[in-house]
């Protein structure tokens, strides 16, 4: 062994015996401490992550809500529905109750302001409560025609 | 005794067991079982980085690091290796990273690693001291002599930590030794100690 390894030895031999160290007595309460807080912290950021993504939820299901009153697509897809409902009405009736016939002048005023509304290029915001009253018109005069229908067979 | 034997097959340091269940509570979030590991493995901790780091309050730093990591990642704790070993390794990996944010450059060359040491030797009471020879090496070659020498790690476990290759681990630790020894050595050998080539 040469001398370079004793001497190397030695020192590992004192650095092997020397009693461990001891950390600050308070260490340990830092760290729990310290956890605590990082757990607080990372919950609330969880629960401002749900509250958001809850709040995001509701503002969905409002538009979602809010798009079929305001979207001319389905003013206008409900009132052809109801159109070829009340053409298939129209067929097997055989007369008219005077609601009807108001409901049939009212139609046509719609319908010609439609027109109009197209012919300028109106806006949708114009176009959506035409649609919306020509949809309630056809309910109107759907409902009518049941009427006297269900009168005729009596 | 039953209760001697359970205090012998306890182990020291790293190698102490710890009970399943304090670990199975412990990766339920349980403090008080968190609380246990720190009584069981907050000192070797503290001494792995005292010796690596040199400095009590880097050290105790350094250990509040290692366990509120441990703390978020112990559920990833499989038991494929013993507890101590695998929070062991946990402490090593952040005292390398905590050396490699103190760097200054130079450190992945073993000669400029050692070239800017301060010429004058250690007075007599240091020279006696081992804790104070070891803190006159450069923060790497310490590490390195530190985990080899007394930890027990391979040249190839250092050179996979280090992100070095074997024969970097190697000549660091072989000159880390001939610093030491030219430093135990009478100021007489001095000269000739420390132009001593490296064992590899």
């Amino acid at each position: 062994m040469s001398t370079q390894e004793l001497n190397f030895h030695a020192i590992a031999q004192q650095l092997a015996a020397a009693p461990p160290s001891e950390p600050a007595a308070d260490l340990w309460s830092r760290i729990a401490q310290a956890h605590l807080s990082r757990r607080q912290r990372r919950r609330r950021q969880r629960f401002a992550g749900a509250g958001f993504a809850v709040l995001a939820g509701v503002a969905v299901v409002l538009i979602a809500a809010r798009a079929p009153s305001t979207g001319a697509t389905d003013w206008q897809a409900r009132a052809q529905a109801l159109e070829i409902q009340l053409h298939a009405r129209t067929s097997s009736s055989d007369g008219e109750n005077a609601l009807a016939l108001d409901a049939e002048s009212e139609l046509v005023r719609v319908d010609g302001a439609l027109q109009a509304a197209y012919d300028h290029g109106a806006r949708k915001s114009e176009l959506v409560p035409l649609w919306k009253q020509r949809s309630e018109l056809l309910s109107a005069l759907l409902a009518a025609r049941q009427q006297t229908l269900a009168v005729t067979r009596i | 005794m039953p209760q001697d034997r359970s205090v012998q097959d306890r182990g020291v340091g790293f190698a102490q067991h710890v009970e399943a269940m304090t670990l199975a509570r412990a990766q339920r979030g349980d403090m008080q079982a968190f609380a246990i590991l720190y009584q069981t493995f907050g000192r070797p901790c503290f001494n792995l980085a005292l010796r690596m780091l040199g400095e009590r309050q880097q050290a105790e730093d350094l250990v509040q690091e290692v366990f509120l990591k441990m703390m978020d990642t112990i559920g990833s704790y499989r038991g494929d290796a013993p507890f101590g070993a695998w929070l062991k390794r946990l402490a090593a990996n952040a005292c390398i990273d905590q050396l490699r944010r103190q760097r200054h450059g130079g450190e992945e060359d073993p000669e400029a690693l050692f070239a800017h040491l301060a010429s004058d030797g250690p007075d007599a009471a240091s020279r006696v001291d081992a804790w104070s020879l070891l803190a006159r090496l450069p923060s790497r070659a310490r590490a390195v002599l530190v985990l080899h020498e007394f930890e027990g790690y391979t040249h190839t476990e250092l050179a996979a930590l280090f992100g070095q290759s074997e024969s970097y681990s190697k000549s660091i630790l072989a000159r880390a030794i001939g610093r030491l020894n030219a430093l135990v050595a009478p100021p007489s050998s001095t000269t000739q100690a420390s132009s001593c080539p490296p064992k590899n």
